[in-house]
């Protein structure tokens, strides 16, 4: 049974997960190309003076990348499930429901992990081979917020598609914007989001809840 | 699951409204500083104050004397008069006029004098709160060729010293042999609290870095034909220093500044002892206050702001005694008093006093309250015949939260009942 | 009405409203026994997806208690589901998988799965094992879950306006199958519909809802033949006054149709007694559709 819903999550965002991939992966291999060609052109100690001393982190180019693919992959998730009430047909397995919509939702966020992975290790790679590990750790704590705002996102996201009423839609998403908001207040500013990381983390794992509650209030009826 | 989901929300809805909210007041409302420029007239003996608030004429600022013992205004001048008290900033306009004295306080100057002997200097508590890196730049204060070049290294003091080749990204052994054996001959305490330098091969000489060790030790650090340099600034047992400052001025008085766990501020003298002298009259936290120091062949005219309160002191130059002292209180807008009657506090995630972003709550205030018991009545009649223990956590809420609870809690009378 | 079989579906005084203002139904209360397919007849409108989603645990009612296999609908084990097939409005399915997919997927919860079952009615579909059911058409994707439904293997299917949007083929195509797979299997149906065409080819029992109440609960056999339509001829312009066991008489030129539980003689009784000048009073053959119009009204 398991393996039968991952199996379908797997179906509905396979798409979109290849292509946001790519999509990362490509940014990733821009971000490097960019960062070659300053070095032959102005020399690695200017890369690493502007780092030290202005707070260039060479990565911007990826700020938003992590949060389109989280709101894009929920989108992909959740949209083909709650289309036609097709919702209910989800419900009506033969399993205990808010396992289930554990289930996706750990689905959902472990594609979101693997991108992030990957993109932001093909990156920090290359960076460790310029850059003192000092530095490199920098370059992971500022991006480190950008892929939290893509979890936000995708949480968010998925609860808003999931919940069942227009009204509680619009209130959930407009307070999903601004929380995301916050999470690019000092995009450009390297380890900006340091005293808050754990405060961002607990605040995930809460915010799993609005699915949940979504899918609590789908199932008394709040329905348009 | 539901009733978590609810409460969730709503406490949430909250907080972002108590960021959004005032923010947008803010917005609504921003007005300019209202600060005056002031600095020490050489001729008078005394801070001359350009206010541009009041203006008196249009377009004119409200430019007038402060008596050095009362603080209160006295003669008003116009710009032109203004610019011939302050020969030494408004050198420029008066030379272009031709009005350029040849001597000031009987002392012949010229305009390189005036120009060798100025320097100014500023920090901002942004400067400080904010992720640094500690991994510092080394410069060659000794070049070949007489002019500066980009660091080839970078020094590193976690619980050793490194130095590291940035070419390579790799350790530069025989740096790091030689910089940890002066660290050790000068008896430096890992890890290092704090080191200031000034990176830039725009500058006539070099003075290194200034460094605070772990136990509280001043040293002075530099890299000269890639050998190390240090002493250790002999600091009496009562001085603690927090923040220090490298300066590398034209008139070569300073090795640079520094601040003690009291607000006290230090000038390191450019001298083989490295002699200390307390700026009497200025207390200042580089974490919390702004400071300028505009000095000149005359005087010091030291400005420290502190949250609303700015204080000017000027210092004579030779003795760093003080000359005069003036306090300006940036009066409370209209705007923020009316504010403190509608939010009952606020929360915000950026300060322009540090580079961080993190919730902080702050400006709380008791005025609020009315309006908040206002909301709470019309939350307890909403709810009427509704569930008595949501209700009175909606009132409480509301009644704490004010507006930036009342305003979820009716948008989601609908949706949750 | 219904014989004192074990009940499968239990419906004590349900109420329910649209928000707080037009009642559905109120007091609704019926069994459905093991073995029976149940329909849940009315126009559009009148409750009949309302009631599939409380009795699904997607709506909770204002008030009344459902049960189904002796369980409340709130606190439904994952197991008890597993003994009802569901077919959602619209012969909705996981529109993003193929054939074999969706079969692969539902086979993993359901351990009486039928695999046979599903590609049996598949292979009449001519349609590719790896087609998409998005891109087929509404008759096919009908078949699709009925085919599903099959497969599960369920004690109690319980279906939703299967007819919405089918073609008379596939219309019939679908009651024959489930009826023929009910009756084989002993299983128990409870089932929606706005069409009321062909139902009598499939439903034991009905229930026909209007507005607000419930018309009539009972074996489809007896509505038929307790239930009837009368015509008779009549000169010139008559009153036919109110009487609760004259139901939606009207009249077309000199033609006059009424239906009546009461038969012929408390027709005749009725029309005597209200002094109607009547003749060639006759039941006139009827089939459910004509029984359902003719208790719900042609408007």
């Amino acid at each position: 049974m398991y393996s039968s819903i991952i199996f379908k999550e797997w179906l509905k965002t396979r798409r979109v997960f290849f292509i946001a991939l790519a999509v990362a992966l490509l940014v990733a291999v821009y971000v490097i190309l960019r960062t070659n060609s300053l070095i032959n052109e102005h020399g690695i100690v200017s890369l690493w003076l502007s780092m030290l001393l202005k707070d260039v982190s060479y990565v911007d180019t990826l700020t938003y990348i992590p949060l389109a693919v989280g709101l894009a992959l929920g989108i992909a998730q959740m949209v083909p499930e709650v289309a036609q009430k097709r919702l209910k047909l989800t419900l009506h397995l033969p399993f205990p429901q808010l396992r289930l919509v554990a289930m996706m939702l750990a689905t959902g966020l472990l594609e979101l992990l693997v991108i992030y992975l990957l993109q932001a290790g093909v990156i920090l790679i290359y960076d460790a081979t310029i850059f003192h590990s000092e530095l490199v750790g920098r370059v992971f704590l500022t991006m480190l917020p950008w892929y939290l705002a893509g979890f936000i996102g995708y949480l968010f996201v998925t609860s808003v598609c999931l919940e069942g009423t227009w009204y509680m839609r619009i209130l959930l998403g407009l307070v999903g914007v601004a929380v995301l908001l916050v999470m690019f207040l000092q995009p450009t500013t390297m380890a900006a989001y340091n005293y808050m990381i754990v405060t961002i983390v607990v605040f995930i794992a809460l915010i799993t809840i609005f699915s949940f509650g979504s899918i609590a209030r789908f199932k008394e009826g709040h329905q348009d | 699951m539901k009733k978590t989901y609810y409460i969730l929300f709503l406490l949430l809805s909250t907080a972002v409204l108590s960021w959004v909210l005032p923010w947008l007041y803010s917005l609504c409302f921003s007005e300019r500083d209202r600060e005056p420029f002031v600095s020490y007239s050489p001729i008078n003996d005394c801070f001359i104050v350009t206010d541009f608030t009041n203006d008196s004429k249009a377009g004119e600022p409200d430019i007038f004397e402060v008596d050095p013992v009362t603080q209160t205004p006295g003669r008003h001048y116009t710009m032109d008069e203004r610019d011939s008290l302050l020969p030494e900033i408004f050198v420029g306009q008066l030379s272009s006029k031709g009005q350029m004295p040849d001597s000031i306080k009987g002392i012949e100057v010229t305009m390189r004098d005036i120009r060798m002997n100025s320097w100014i200097f500023s920090s901002s508590p942004k400067d400080l709160n904010r992720s640094v890196p500690t991994v510092y730049p080394l410069m060659e204060s000794m070049p070949a060729r007489f002019k500066f070049e980009d660091p080839e290294v970078v020094l590193t003091m976690p619980g050793h010293v490194e130095i590291i080749n940035i070419e390579s990204n790799s350790l530069d052994e025989t740096k790091t042999g030689r910089f940890a054996k002066m660290f050790a001959d000068k008896g430096f305490s890992f890890p290092a609290k704090e080191a200031n330098g000034n990176i830039t091969t725009r500058k006539s000489y070099d003075n290194g870095y200034l460094i605070i060790d772990g136990d509280n030790k001043l040293y002075h650090l530099k890299m000269q034909a890639n050998r190390p340099s240090m002493a250790r600034i002999p600091l009496n047992d009562t001085i603690v220093p927090r923040h220090v400052f490298v300066m590398e001025n034209a008139d070569r008085l300073l090795y640079g500044l520094f601040t003690d766990e009291n607000d006290n501020l230090y000038a390191i003298n450019h001298d083989e002892t490295y002699s200390i002298t307390k700026l009497n009259g200025v207390k200042f936290n580089p974490e919390k206050d702004r400071i300028m120091i505009m000095k000149n062949l005359f005087s010091w005219c030291v400005k420290v702001k502190s949250g609303n309160e700015t204080k000017w002191v000027a210092l004579d130059p030779d003795d760093y005694s003080v000359l005069a002292v003036y306090d300006f209180s940036n009066p409370t807008s209209l705007s923020k008093e009316s504010r403190k009657w509608i939010f009952p506090f606020t929360i915000s995630f950026t300060d322009v006093d540090d580079k961080y972003v993190y919730p902080r709550v702050g400006d709380w205030s008791w005025k609020a309250v009315w309006l908040n018991i206002v909301l709470t009545l019309i939350v307890l009649f909403a709810a009427r015949g509704r569930n008595i223990r949501c209700t009175i956590g909606k009132a409480a809420l509301t009644l704490v939260c004010g507006l930036f609870a009342f305003i979820p809690v009716m948008l989601m009378k609908r949706v949750a009942n | 009405m219904l014989n004192n079989q074990e009940s499968v579906i239990s419906v004590r005084n349900l109420t329910q409203r649209y928000g707080k203002g037009r009642i559905i139904y109120s007091d609704l209360s019926f069994e459905v026994p093991k073995g029976r397919i149940l329909g849940l007849l009315g126009k559009n409108g009148t409750g009949k997806t309302t009631t599939i989603n409380i009795l699904m645990g997607y709506l909770r009612p204002q008030s009344g208690e459902c049960r189904i296999f002796g369980e409340s609908i709130t606190e439904m084990r994952p197991e008890t589901r597993a003994r009802i097939a569901l077919l959602i409005e619209g012969h909705v399915q996981y529109a993003f998988m193929t054939i074999e997919q969706i079969e692969k997927f539902y086979s993993k919860f359901y351990p009486k799965w039928k695999r046979e079952a599903y590609y049996e009615l598949m292979k009449k579909l001519k349609v590719s094992p790896n087609q998409r059911i998005s891109t087929m058409s509404c008759g096919q994707r009908s078949q699709v879950a009925l085919g599903l439904i099959l497969a599960q293997n369920a004690d109690l299917l319980v279906l939703d306006d299967f007819s919405l949007g089918l073609d008379p083929g596939y219309r019939r195509l679908f009651i024959d199958y489930l009826r023929e797979f009910a009756k084989a299997e002993d299983k128990t149906v409870f089932m929606t519909s706005h069409i009321i065409q062909d139902l009598e080819r499939l439903i034991d029992d009905c229930i026909i809802l209007d507005y607000g109440k419930i018309l009539t609960q009972m074996p489809v056999d007896r509505l038929l033949a307790d239930f009837g339509m009368y015509r008779f001829h009549t000169d010139g312009d008559i009153a036919l006054p109110e009487d609760a066991k004259i139901i939606n008489p009207g009249k077309i030129r000199n033609e006059v149709e009424l239906y009546s539980f009461d038969g012929i003689d408390y027709v005749r009784h009725y029309l005597d007694s209200n002094g109607v000048m009547y003749s060639d009073l006759e039941r006139a053959p009827m089939s459910l559709e004509d029984a359902f119009i003719g208790l719900t009204g042609k408007y």
